[in-house]
This record gives C-alpha cells, structure tokens and sequence, in this order.
C-alpha cells in the first residue's frame, strides 16, 4: 500500500488546512453568515434549520442597515430563532456556549455568571426584536424540496453509472447552501433558485441533458417545473451564485 | 417606538470593530436594559389584519417609520384649515367605521399639514400606532376564558372599536424566550385569511408577554354541543362537519396541518360560523401529552399512528379526528373516549377491527391482544344515513393515506344537498352567505330564544383556543 495515493487522505488533509476563520478581524454580512453555518453544524441544527437562520438573518438587515446592531448577535439570535421555528429546538445555553466559543476560539466556556445572564437576555430581547422586524412572518419556503424533486426527475434521463458518476445532486446541493450567503437569495423564488442551482451543476459537469438549450418555442429542461422562468432570470440567478464564490475570495 | 429607541441607543453596536470583549459589551446591554427595560410596553401594529379585512400588511421598515415621512404634496386641493372628522380618517386610513378615534389623534391629525398627501405605509403603520393597534391600553382584558399549555386565554373589549375579543397572552418564558408554539401560531396565522379560520386581528408585545388578540366567538362546539344536550340538528352537523372541512382543506392546500383537532378547538358564533383555532401544535413534531398545567390532553382525537408515535407529516394526521368530531356531533357522546394510550387503542380496534398485523411496523399487534372483528358503524349511529356512514368510514381508516382528504370529502354525496354553490365561495366567504343554507333549531336546545343562544353559558367555557 505504499506506493498508492490515498485521495481521500489528500483531501482530508486539504481540508485540515483551511485555518480556523478569526470572526473578530471583520464584520460583515457574508462573514456572519458564515458564523451561521459553522455555529449551526457545530450544534449538529437540520440544513434547513440553518438555511432558515441564514435567511432570517438576511431578512431582517433588509429591513434595517447593518451599522446599528451587532452581526453575531443578530447571527446567534437567527440561529436559536429558526431552531424554534423549524421545530429543530437548540437549548438557549447550548448556542450561548457554541456562538461564544466561535467567537472566541481558545476561552472557556461561560460560566454561569453576569456576563452569561446578559448574553442570554441579549439573545431573548433580539428574538423579539427580529420577529417583529419580519412582522412576525418567520416561516420559510426554502427551495431545498423543489430541488429534490427536480432532480429525482432528471435522475430517470441518466443512467445509473452515470448518476452515480456525476455529482450533479451533491454540487447543485452545495450551490444552494453556498447561495444562503449572499442576501440575494430573498430576491428569487424557491423554485427559480433550486432550477439554477441545478443548471449550474449541469454547466460544471458539462451534462448534456434533453432541451439543455432551449429550442422550440422556449421549451427548456425546467419548463415543466417553472413555467415562468425566462432564459435571462436564469442566467442572472446562475451568475448571482457564482459571485459568491468571488466574495469568499474577497473575504482572503 | 420602542424598536427606534432601541435603535438609536446603538444597544446592539459591534463589539468586535471595536474590539470589546464580548462580554464588556453585553454587560453594556444589560445594564441598559435595567435602565430603559428596552421600553417594550408600547408595540408597533405589525401587519396583520385589523377589524377590517381591506387592510393588508404594510411591509415598511422600522427605519423608515422613525424618519417620519414629510410628504407634502406640492398640490393642495382643499384649503388646510378644514377640519377633518373622524370619518374622514377612516377612510383615510382604511379603518372600519365604527372605530372610536382618541381624540388627541383626531386633533393631531387636524395640524399636521402631511394630511393632504400621500400616505406612506410607513406613516399609516405610525398613525395607526398611534390610535391604538398594538398596544396594551387598547384592550381591556374582562376575564380569563381558560389557561392551555402556553397561554392564558381572556376574554377582552378592544377600545377602538367596542368590539369583543379574545385575548391569548403568551407568557415569555424568561428562560428560553418566545415558545416554539407561539412562534409558529402566529406565523401561520398571519398566512391564514379564511372564512372557517379564526382571524387574528393585532400583535401586543410587552416586556413579559405576547398577545394575540383575536375575534370573539361565543362558544366551542364542546360547549355547542353542551347547551342544546348532545342532540344536534342533523342539518346543523351538516353545516359544521362542512365548514371544518372547509377551514381544514384551505390549511391542507398551504401544508398546514393543524395536528391537534377536537371539539374544544372549534369555535362557533351565533350565526352557525364555524372557525378552526389554535395552530400553536399546527406542524409541530411531536404531539405533547401533558398541558403546561399537567392536565393530560385529550387522547380522543388522535389517530392511531399518532398514539403509537408516529412523527410522519401527513395531512391526512388531521382527517382521524374530523371522523372523531362528526360522529360526536351526530350521536351525542365521543366516539374513543380513551384515558390512556392503552384504553384508547383498544377503544378504537373493538370498534373498528383489529388492525392488519403489519400495520406500523407490527407495532400495532402489542395493543391487540385479541381478535376484534369490526363492528358496524351504523349500529354505533343511527341517526347516520348511508352517504353519512360512507363518509365517516372513509375518515376513520386506519391506513393514513386512504383516508379522505378534506378537499375530496368536501365533495363526497352527503354533501351534495347543499348545493353547487358551497364550492364556488371566495375564500373569505362565510356558507351562510348562500341563500338557503342556514342553521335549524337543535331538537335538545334548551333555550326558548333560539337565535341568541350564545348569550348564555359564557363562564363555562374551559378550553377556548388552547
């Protein structure tokens, strides 16, 4: 076994090198958001629990410039919130320790003291807040189902060697988490974003499939899912998703 | 204005540009919070409908409703020194004309030059803050109508407009904040604007509570049923079993599902309105089995893949208990009046069979220990016609998805001598609109003066919207 090169190690290994993100250096939204998603993973929330955090977060700086409150606590907040929402429950203590820690790598965990019952009622005052900044309308339609079923669809024009080949599910599934960073994602329908998500995997691998190109009379593989998707909304949402890509090297 | 206040004091200023440690900074926030107690007392009227269903949500942003909006049109029509009356803005506000203005507001409104032009949604969400929607003031609480798992239920007059309401106070737990249950209520509510579903009027958020107020109605069908002696109008059952289904398919074609049906949650005016309330458990996972009080929720209603534990979304969870519900109605007295799990397994397979021995993953088999043959519904109700017991053994089937849905079984014969017109209603639309349909005097009614029954027996009301 010497000589054969384990790419799973590799990878794994890559991926060890990618240092742990210092959240103090800059505040801004995508940063926060990305707050969101590692918080979320480590207190083991739904992805829908934290795309419903990340789209809680992005609705309410809509309404509000961003100058006057705190990103990660209004990103703390987003999280405990969906949890409840999305009947996910995350224990108020448990996202205190976990928001804290991110915060602050290497610190102890709070002890049970004033700066804990502060943070705590700052996470309980800000859930109001952020409700009532959304007019209490905190429930999502997230494009994650639609997506699910449009690939399930497409999945009867594949073989199985190539489904399993191709990691159409896997990438356009990652295109739409990573989309949940930029705030443009609240500008699109679920559906029109799970198509493009979709269209992009397609684009990346190269799959060609039936009506990739639109043909006669405007009839497009999405067309029986989204009738009132135009060519040119696609393509922005596409190039929407791709931009995130560039603010996250911006952010290095 | 409180979130303005909140705003401008920059409570939630960054600590990490500033480079503060975390808990400087919200050492800060509590200190003021002791200081100002975030001045939650007063709430902003968030978009929901108000005693008139023209007015819709304003989708204005807090930001923009504290930059109060000077638009004075450079067009004046009329000369400024006219006195506006109250009716003048109501119309102006779209509010409904029976509305008691506070005077202060009608003054104020008489100075301001911003009369004449156009009316932000900002500025109309400030106005009508500042007649009354949203806060505490505006509503007197009369007394309390019953206590559930999270709130306490009272009954209440609204100042503005002298109308009745029910008020449901969702106590902030200090601990965890706002409950899950609260939060999905009223954000399924805000959804909701049906003619078979209670309609939530405004928000009232204080320091230590939520409020919901709600319209009134006089009576629960348990009540219902209470007051005329368990002996309903065949005509009447009719009526109610449709509007539930009715309320319930609208909820169903959105996935709602509202997962805890029983008679105590059906409300009913004295018109024969029939309103589903209380969606606190609508979608939830789990279906608790013990009040915050300890009581220990009714079991009757609750579908047999439900007691043994069952978390699967289906729509068809809420269809069990509209079977439930109408054979109450029709025969007087619940169908599965079970105290326990056990019992009210049992209660059910004596009647209806024992369940195949697959059914939910051979689950089912440790609760039916004996063979139960089914026995025939119609013997269990004979006021039941055949179209009746078609329908209601199409509701209680123990396969989840064979049961009808509620948008099918709005169709089903028995039905069919209300008349075509009962399916092309708007949404909004009460069945009683439609000439001919209206409610019978209940044969066991006690009360001589039949169309006001819901004058009497107000107190004894337990379960209101919990």
């Amino acid at each position: 076994m010497k000589d054969v090169i384990d790419v799973m190690q590799l990878q794994r290994e890559k991926s060890r090198q990618v240092p742990a993100m210092d959240y103090t250096e800059t505040e801004n939204n995508f940063i926060a958001v990305r707050f969101i998603f590692e918080c979320g993973i480590k207190l083991d929330a739904q992805p829908l629990t934290i795309a419903t955090a990340a789209v809680l977060y992005h609705r309410f700086f809509k309404e509000t410039d961003s100058t006057g409150y705190d990103s990660y606590l209004i990103a703390a907040t987003a999280l405990y919130l969906a949890g409840k929402v999305k009947d996910d429950p995350l224990k108020i203590r448990d996202v205190i320790n976990v928001t804290h820690n991110t915060l602050h790598r290497a610190s102890a965990p709070l002890e049970l003291g004033d700066e804990y019952w502060n943070m705590r009622d700052a996470i309980v005052q800000a859930e109001l807040l952020i409700m009532r900044m959304l007019k209490f309308e905190v429930t999502i339609v997230h494009p994650h189902k639609y997506q699910l079923h449009y690939l399930k669809s497409l999945e009867g024009w594949f073989s199985k060697e190539e489904w399993n080949k191709i990691p159409l599910a896997k990438a356009s599934f990652a295109f739409l988490q990573d989309f949940h960073f930029d705030a443009s994602i609240l500008d699109y329908s679920p559906q029109h974003v799970a198509v493009a998500c979709i269209n992009l995997a397609l684009q990346c691998y190269g799959v060609q499939v039936p009506y990739t190109d639109e043909g006669d009379g405007g009839v497009a593989w999405y067309s029986v899912f989204t009738d009132d998707l135009q060519k040119d909304k696609l393509w922005e949402i596409m190039e929407k998703i791709m931009e995130v890509y560039d603010k996250e090297k911006d952010e290095k | 204005m409180d979130i303005k206040v909140l705003h401008k004091s920059s409570t939630f200023s960054s600590f990490t540009s500033s480079g503060h440690k975390i808990g400087s900074w919200f050492a800060t926030l509590g200190d003021r919070r002791r200081k100002n107690s975030m001045k939650t007392s007063k709430s902003l009227t968030l978009g929901v409908v108000h005693e008139n269903p023209r007015i819709g949500s304003d989708g204005e942003s807090e930001e923009a409703s504290g930059a109060s909006d000077e638009v004075t049109s450079p067009i004046k029509l009329r000369p400024k020194n006219r006195r506006l009356s109250e009716q003048d803005i109501n119309k102006r506000l779209s509010l409904p004309a029976d509305l008691h203005l506070p005077e202060s507001f009608v003054a104020k409104q008489n100075a301001s030059p911003t009369i004449e032009g156009p009316l932000s949604r900002a500025s109309r969400r400030q106005s009508l803050s500042e007649i009354g929607f949203g806060r505490t003031e505006t509503y007197t609480k009369l007394y309390k109508l019953g206590q559930g798992t999270y709130a306490t239920v009272f009954k209440g007059k609204s100042r503005l407009t002298d109308n009745i309401v029910a008020l449901k106070e969702i106590r902030l737990e200090h601990e965890e904040g706002v409950p899950c249950t609260g939060i999905r209520e009223v954000s399924l509510l805000k959804e909701l604007r049906h003619a078979n579903i209670v309609t939530l009027h405004d928000i009232v958020h204080t320091e230590k509570s939520l409020t919901l107020v709600f319209e009134y109605l006089e009576k629960d069908l348990k009540q219902y049923m209470d007051d005329c002696g368990a002996i309903l109008s065949m005509n009447n059952v009719k009526l109610f079993l449709f509007q539930l289904l009715r309320g319930l398919a609208y909820c169903h074609r959105r996935r709602i599902l509202h997962r805890d049906l029983k008679p105590q949650n059906l409300l009913i005016n004295d018109k024969g309105e029939l309103k589903l309330a209380d969606f606190g458990l609508a979608r939830a996972k789990s279906v608790p089995t013990k009040t915050y009080s300890n009581e220990v929720v009714t079991l009757w209603y609750r579908p047999p893949d439900v007691l043994l534990g069952s978390t699967e979304y289906s729509t068809q969870i809420d269809m069990w208990g509209v079977g439930c519900i109408f054979y109450e109605m029709a025969c007087g007295r619940p169908l599965f009046p079970g105290s326990t799990v056990e019992e009210e397994l049992r209660l059910i397979f004596r009647a209806l069979g024992s369940p195949p021995e697959d059914a939910w993953g051979g689950l089912a088999a440790a609760y039916a220990s004996q063979k139960c043959s089914p026995e025939p519904l119609l013997a269990r109700a004979p006021r039941l016609d055949a179209d009746a017991i078609d329908l209601l053994s199409k509701f209680l089937c123990y396969e989840a998805k064979k049961r009808v849905s509620a948008a099918d079984a709005m169709k089903h014969p028995y039905f069919r001598s209300l008349g075509p017109g009962v399916h092309k209603l708007p949404d909004v639309m009460s069945i009683f609109t439609i000439p001919g349909i209206q409610l019978n005097k209940d044969p066991g009614c006690r009360s001589s003066n039949f169309p006001k029954s819901g004058v009497t027996g107000h107190s004894r009301r337990q379960s209101m919207l919990l």
